[in-house]
């Protein structure tokens, strides 16, 4: 200790005050820009949705009309029902296909498991709006590969106009999103499972436990908390509904499957209600805040060192 | 049943047959609309309506060069290439600034600054975009082409990416940065001569992270450039494109192919940070 404490000298307070300044100054660029382009704006956000204000520059104090309006307005309410929906499919198939896909790829040999982590997490890079247009193509009525698929293999009464159906629109486009994420969640889950120590399951191999209660009891629990984080991420991504929808079905047909993310630019931009509008997103920021904590509380519970 | 054969389906067990036969029916699924649409993109529209199973009859690159062309896929793609490059290069600037000040440089109440960078993560875009469009707008900024965006992913991506360099410069034995200092070296000299030769896994890392967004954004593209026809990106070129076309699917998916191709050679060969930069942080996006 003493050793230490000699060679250690305490920098004189110039010197520290000299770094203070520097910092401040390597600090600085990253503040302003984010400043800029976040921080002025949320909280200018807030006093929107508190006012009336409009393009022109009529500024009045509004209240909580507009939240009231929110709530009151049953087209606004059935957006975010239909955000929920997606968000909801989507994050389950996410889940769901991502974690199968991990275990198995895990399983199969090493030259295998690349090649097929390559082919699923494809997907994962590829940019919402591409991946929506590529599907608007897949799901065409006549022309898409979906229904031909179906006629070719003698299932022709199964074929549907997927994107153009009440009951089928919101969860096609929850599949299609999920489909997109499935290849990133299965690469978290896999870089979990290969940090679980070999040791472990080879003791429950030789004590006969078949792969399966393995996967059960040992790599499941042990990963739990990286399937929650991953889960609480998936929702976040899955509740940005606006470019997959957009490009999918442009909130069609009707307003079937138009999200609040979708109202909120529609409100801002083509009827200049901007406090209606910022009053919306905070609800909506709010409902996705409040699903990420019932998902971090709901999922918690004992994690196991190893 | 000779010992060989024993000896490998011990090591091969029947749940790794039925592992890899699902695997097998899963990865066509998951590369058949990608592959459909580069075969579509290949055909004349004529082709396509006849039979929409059939190979095409010639490889033929006219859908590619009228997306190009008329489609102008060509000038949103270099009108998204410029973002990226404006945007990254001052994110990545900044970034490495405010992580190396948290890090090394005694910023007071460096918690707070980090808390506060994960909190502006958790923001949906949403809650940002209407003011920013209006401070823009009064600004006049929403009429300079590309500063909009630029503007927009650099505020936005800065926090999360600092947050993953500030992660590895503690990682970095303090002794080597005390050898620098001892040397002389200023804390300029020091991060440009030894910290950023040592950061350059992470700083591709953040930029195929970074890129990844910047790339794929659409929601506040589309919005600041409403009233423009210079500088859309290549996400809204496609939607005006679509809407454009109608259904003539080969030269929709000639578009669709020349956004796809790039991006996955880009991907085979930057692969291994493209994973990193998922565990990295991966939280906006």
């Amino acid at each position: 200790m003493n050793i230490n404490m000699n060679t250690k000298k305490t920098p004189s307070s110039g010197i520290i005050k000299k770094q203070r300044l520097l910092g401040a100054a390597f600090a600085a660029p990253a503040a302003l820009l984010v400043l800029f382009a976040t921080i002025i704006p949320v909280a200018w956000n807030i006093v929107l949705s508190f006012s009336n204000w409009s393009i022109i520059g009529e500024n009045s104090f509004a209240g909580l009309t507009h939240y009231m309006e929110v709530f009151a307005n049953k087209a606004a309410l059935k957006t975010v029902w239909q955000s929920i929906t997606i968000s909801l499919v989507a994050s389950v198939t996410a889940m769901i296909l991502g974690t199968c896909l991990a275990i198995m790829i895990y399983r199969v040999s090493r030259l295998e498991g690349a090649f097929f982590r390559f082919l699923f997490y494809g997907p994962g890079m590829l940019p919402m709006t591409v991946v929506g247009l590529l599907f608007t193509f897949v799901l065409a009525t006549d022309e898409g590969l979906v229904n031909n698929f179906l006629k070719l293999v003698g299932l022709a009464n199964l074929t549907s106009p997927w994107l153009a159906e009440k009951g089928t629109v919101l969860i096609v486009i929850g599949l299609v999103q999920g489909w997109r994420s499935s290849g990133t969640i299965m690469m978290l889950i896999y870089t979990a499972i290969l940090g679980i120590p070999e040791s472990l399951r080879e003791s429950a191999h030789l004590d006969g436990a078949s792969f399966i209660t393995q996967v059960r009891r040992i790599i499941l629990p042990l990963i739990r908390s990286t399937i929650q984080m991953a889960f609480s991420f998936m929702v976040m991504w899955a509740f940005k509904t606006y470019d997959i929808v957009w490009s999918m079905t442009g909130g069609g047909p009707g307003d079937l499957s138009k999200t609040t993310p979708i109202l909120i630019v529609e409100q801002a931009f083509k009827f200049n209600k901007f406090g209606y509008a910022s009053a919306l997103s905070l609800v909506y920021a709010a409902l996705i805040i409040f699903v990420i904590i019932i998902i971090r509380k709901g999922l918690g519970g004992e994690t196991y060192e190893y | 049943m000779s010992i060989k054969m024993k000896r490998f389906f011990a090591r091969n067990p029947l749940h790794i047959w039925v592992f890899r036969l699902v695997l097998v029916v899963l990865a066509l699924v998951y590369i058949c609309p990608i592959l459909f649409a580069i075969i579509t993109s290949l055909k004349t529209e004529r082709e396509f309506y006849s039979n929409i199973w059939a190979l095409p009859q010639n490889i033929r690159l006219e859908n590619y060069i009228s997306a190009f062309k008329v489609g102008k896929i060509g000038e949103y793609f270099g009108n998204s290439v410029i973002i990226a490059i404006g945007s990254i290069i001052p994110i990545e600037i900044c970034a490495v600034l405010l992580a190396y000040a948290i890090a090394r440089l005694k910023l007071p109440k460096t918690e707070l600054i980090l808390i506060f960078c994960f909190a502006i993560q958790l923001l949906p875009t949403e809650t940002i975009i209407i003011p920013l469009y209006i401070t823009m707008s009064k600004l006049s900024i929403l009429s300079v082409p590309y500063m909009p965006m630029i503007l927009a992913y650099a505020g936005w991506s800065i926090p999360g990416t600092a947050i993953i360099m500030k992660n590895y410069f503690d990682t970095v034995p303090s002794e080597l940065l005390e050898a620098a200092r001892i040397d002389g070296a200023g804390e300029v000299t020091t991060l440009f001569r030894v910290m950023l030769p040592l950061m350059k896994g992470v700083l591709a890392t953040c930029i195929v992270m970074n890129f990844t967004f910047v790339w794929g954004e659409m929601m506040w593209a589309r919005t600041a450039t409403i009233v423009t026809t210079k500088g859309i990106p290549l996400t809204v070129g496609l939607m005006n494109f679509k809407s454009d076309l109608g259904t003539q699917w080969p030269l929709l998916c000639a578009a669709i192919c020349l956004v796809i191709i790039p991006l996955y050679l880009l991907f085979l060969f930057l692969q291994k940070y493209f994973v990193a930069s998922l565990t990295a942080g991966g939280v906006k996006g």
